[in-house]
């Protein structure tokens, strides 16, 4: 890899980790979310720090290239995580829709008396 | 026996006033509006005409809706809750047809149909076919019949209201819970009712015609009829 290649997603490592951080100081994302993302940015550090890693784990896997191995890890993290979160999402549907059910029942409730 | 009519409405400030009088002049039943949400004057109208009726404190859709008013029927202790369009589409003269087989202990659960008879609005020709081919899928799945499954005119008993209060889909919920009921082995008839083109307003349903929305519509059916035990 050239060193400007290194350099610039070195940067990129970087912002999204200040990213992650900013969102979490503003309680953008919970914690819980936040852990998630900083595993992402270890592992691309790692991926980074230690080329030759990557290249092995490929070769040992079987994969051709490495850029491969490592569109395909990205692929399936990321498929996995929006699942999740329509999961998340669904479940957050459904208590919403309970809390203003059971709100405005009360609500209707209480301008009758 | 305590009968309440549930009328969801959203956006319907043209018809409300015209849907409670023909309730109140025609019929000896209760009646809760649920207001999803409206952002017209259906909420500010509701109150002005004294209607009885529950503000939602946000856009639910119709499941949502309707399922408030399982609710409310529940917590206030209704016999029989019916479901009853508030555009107008339905005719308050089959009320009493509607609620007869759950007095008499006949049936769980009634629904209007308009394809029995085929009087009145038939509604367009490709909600028609869609109609029907969920009608086709239903009976492939469970091997019960129902003419109008998408029928929002239906009168539910005691123990259907706590079941809906507990559990109603969002999406799809007609058809959807006709299917939970069918596998749940509960009684449910069809009788034959007029119904009316919306009196004022337009529809929420505008994707019929949208395959994306029949496949929806199927794939919700299919789970529930899978998901779904018996007694």
């Amino acid at each position: 890899m050239k060193t400007s290649l290194i350099c610039f997603l070195c940067i990129c490592v970087v912002l999204f980790l200040v990213l992650v951080f900013r969102s979490l100081m503003h309680q953008k994302i919970s914690v819980k979310q936040g852990l998630r993302w900083f595993g992402v940015v270890a592992v691309m550090a790692i991926a980074l720090a230690f080329p030759g890693l990557s290249s092995t784990i490929s070769n040992f896997l079987g994969f051709e290239i490495t850029s491969n191995m490592i569109f395909i890890v990205g692929f399936f993290a990321l498929l996995f995580m929006t699942y999740f979160m329509s999961v998340e999402l669904t479940q957050q549907k459904k208590s919403i829709a309970l809390l203003s059910q059971e709100l405005s029942i009360l609500k209707a409730k209480d301008e009758k008396k | 026996m305590k009968v309440l009519l549930i009328v969801p409405v959203y956006n319907e400030e043209l018809n409300i006033q015209h849907v409670y009088e023909s309730i109140k002049k025609h019929a000896n039943t209760d009646m809760i509006f649920i207001n999803d949400g409206s952002t017209d004057h259906t909420g500010p109208l509701l109150d002005e005409l004294l209607i009885p009726h529950i503000d939602g404190i946000s856009n639910l859709g119709i499941g949502g809706a309707v399922q408030t008013g399982y609710k409310y029927a529940l917590e206030n202790d209704y016999d029989i809750a019916v479901q009853f369009d508030g555009d107008g589409q339905h005719s308050i003269f089959d009320l009493e047809r509607l609620i007869e087989p759950i007095v008499n202990g006949k049936a769980d659960f009634c629904i209007g149909s308009r394809f029995i008879e085929k009087s009145g609005f038939q509604s367009t020709f490709s909600r028609r076919i869609g109609i029907h081919i969920i009608s086709w899928f239903i009976h492939f799945l469970t091997g019960v019949r129902i003419t109008d499954p998408t029928s929002g005119y239906r009168a539910a008993s005691k123990e259907i209201i706590a079941l809906f209060a507990k559990n109603y889909p969002e999406e799809y919920p007609e058809p959807s819970t006709t299917v939970r009921l069918i596998k749940q082995k509960k009684r449910i008839v069809e009788i034959p009712v007029v119904m009316n083109e919306r009196q004022a307003g337009k529809s929420s349903i505008r994707s019929w015609k949208n395959a994306y929305y029949m496949l929806n519509v199927c794939l919700s059916i299919l789970i529930t009829a899978l998901t779904t035990k018996g007694d």
